[in-house]
C-alpha cells in the first residue's frame, strides 16, 4: 500500500538497526566469556582427590510414604531421590548411586575422579587403630559402671513422666464428669454424693431424686 | 569413572587387571548395591576398614547370581592394585582371618608364580574355620588352609578362573 512516490507515509515504529548490531555482538561476546570461564571452572590440579563417603546414603527414607505431587512442584518434592547438589532428580535407588558416584557430582563436588593411593605405612597404622578401637571400645570397667547408671536414670525419668501423665489425664477426666462441680459441698449432701455426673447445669431437672 | 582400573595401574599377566574376572561376573558387581554404595573410592586403607567387617567368602549364589561382598572387595583390590608391601601385610595379619584369605586370594591372581607359593605356604598352618557361601545361597563350613589349598590345586576357585601357577 506504499504510495507510488515511495514515500513511508505510514505510522509504523521503525527500529535503529546499528544499535540491535551492537546488542547482538555484545550478547554474543558475554556468552562466550560465560562458556569459558564455566569450563575452567576449577582447574584440574586443584580438585581433591577423591573421597570415600563417610555416611551412608539413605535409600529407604521416603519408602512407604504418601505424598501429593503435581508437575509444578519443586524436584525435591517430586517422586524419586533427589540430588540437592546437581538440583535434579533420579527415579531409581541403582541409577541414583551412579549419579553420586559419576563425574558431574563429583565434579561438583570439587573433587576428581582419581582415587589416592595408600602407602604401606598408612596400612599398617589403619589396622593397629582398628584393631584398638575394637578392643577398648567393648566395655571398660568404668564405662560400664557410667552406662548403667545412665541407663537406671533415664528409666526412672520415664517412670515419672508417665505417672505424672496419667496423674494428669485422670484430673481432667474427673473436672470433665463432675462439670466443675466436685468441689461444691452442698451439692454433694443433696444428692448423696451422687454429684458426679448427675447434675451438669443448674436448670437441669433430677427425676430421679 | 568409578569402574575403570586406576590409570596407574601396571596390566597383570598381560592384561587389565580387572580382565581377571569374567565379564559377566565383573558386570553383576558393578552393578550390586555393595559396590555402588561402600565400594566406592576405596583407598588401600578405607579397604581394610571394609575387609575387616567381612564375615564369609564365596562367588556368587542364589538363581540371580549375585556376588557376595568378597568378590567385590576382591574386585576392588584389582582395580586399584595395592603395592605388593600392603598385599603382604593383609595376609600376615594374624587377628582377621577374612583379611587374610583377601589378601591371598588377590595375591594368587595377580602374583608371579614364586611369589604365590612363597606367601601361601605358610598360610596352609592356619587352621581356623571359616564360613563360604555355596552357589545356592547356604553357608557352609571350611577352614583357611583348605581354602589355600583350593587356590594352590586347583584352577577354579569362587567362580574366577585362576591363573596357570607350574605344580610344586
Amino acid at each position: 500500500m506504499a504510495s507510488a512516490s515511495g514515500v513511508d507515509n505510514t505510522s509504523r515504529r521503525k527500529w535503529d538497526r546499528q544499535e540491535f548490531l551492537e546488542r547482538a555482538r555484545k550478547r554474543e561476546v558475554d556468552q562466550q566469556a560465560r562458556r569459558n570461564s564455566s569450563r575452567d571452572d576449577s582447574p584440574p590440579g586443584e580438585k581433591k582427590p577423591l573421597k570415600h563417603r563417610d555416611f551412608e546414603v539413605d535409600l529407604t527414607a521416603r519408602l512407604g510414604k504418601t505424598q501429593v505431587i503435581t508437575q509444578v512442584a519443586p524436584l525435591d518434592q517430586q517422586a524419586g531421590y533427589f540430588c540437592s547438589v546437581c538440583n535434579c532428580i533420579v527415579k531409581d535407588s541403582a541409577n541414583y548411586l551412579d549419579h553420586i558416584n559419576g563425574k558431574k557430582h563429583q565434579k561438583a563436588l570439587g573433587m576428581s575422579m582419581r582415587v589416592e593411593r595408600s602407602t604401606l605405612e598408612q596400612v599398617q597404622t589403619r589396622f593397629e587403630t582398628v584393631k584398638r578401637k575394637k578392643a577398648e571400645g567393648g566395655l571398660t570397667d568404668e564405662e560400664f559402671e557410667m552406662r548403667m547408671l545412665k541407663q537406671q536414670r533415664e528409666e526412672e525419668e520415664r517412670k515419672r513422666q508417665r505417672k505424672e501423665r496419667k496423674k494428669e489425664k485422670k484430673r481432667e477426666k474427673a473436672l470433665e464428669d463432675a462439670g466443675g462441680e466436685v468441689d461444691d459441698p452442698e451439692v454433694a449432701q443433696a444428692m448423696g454424693f451422687g454429684g458426679f455426673g448427675m447434675k451438669k447445669h443448674s436448670w437441669q431437672i433430677n427425676y430421679n431424686t | 569413572m568409578a569402574n575403570r582400573t586406576d590409570p596407574a595401574a601396571k596390566s597383570v599377566h598381560g592384561t587389565n587387571p580387572q580382565n581377571l574376572v569374567e565379564k559377566i561376573l565383573r558386570e553383576k558387581i558393578h552393578q550390586s548395591s555393595f559396590w555402588k554404595e561402600q565400594c566406592f573410592a576405596l583407598t588401600a586403607e578405607t579397604l581394610v576398614d571394609k575387609a575387616m567387617e567381612l564375615d564369609h567368602i564365596g562367588g556368587t549364589y542364589g538363581g540371580n547370581r549375585k556376588a557376595t561382598p568378597f568378590m567385590c572387595l576382591t574386585l576392588k583390590m584389582l582395580q586399584i592394585q595395592p603395592e605388593k608391601e600392603i598385599v603382604v601385610e593383609f595376609i600376615k595379619n594374624q587377628d582377621y582371618k577374612y583379611v587374610r584369605v583377601l589378601g591371598a586370594f588377590y595375591l594368587r591372581l595377580v602374583g608371579k608364580a614364586t611369589d604365590v607359593y612363597q606367601y601361601l605356604e605358610p598360610l596352609y598352618n592356619d587352621y581356623r574355620k571359616i564360613r563360604q557361601r555355596s552357589a545356592d545361597g547356604s553357608f557352609f563350613l571350611s577352614h583357611v588352609d583348605e581354602f589355600i589349598d583350593q587356590l594352590l590345586t586347583t584352577d577354579y576357585c569362587c567362580d574366577i578362573t585362576l591363573p596357570r601357577v607350574p605344580k610344586r
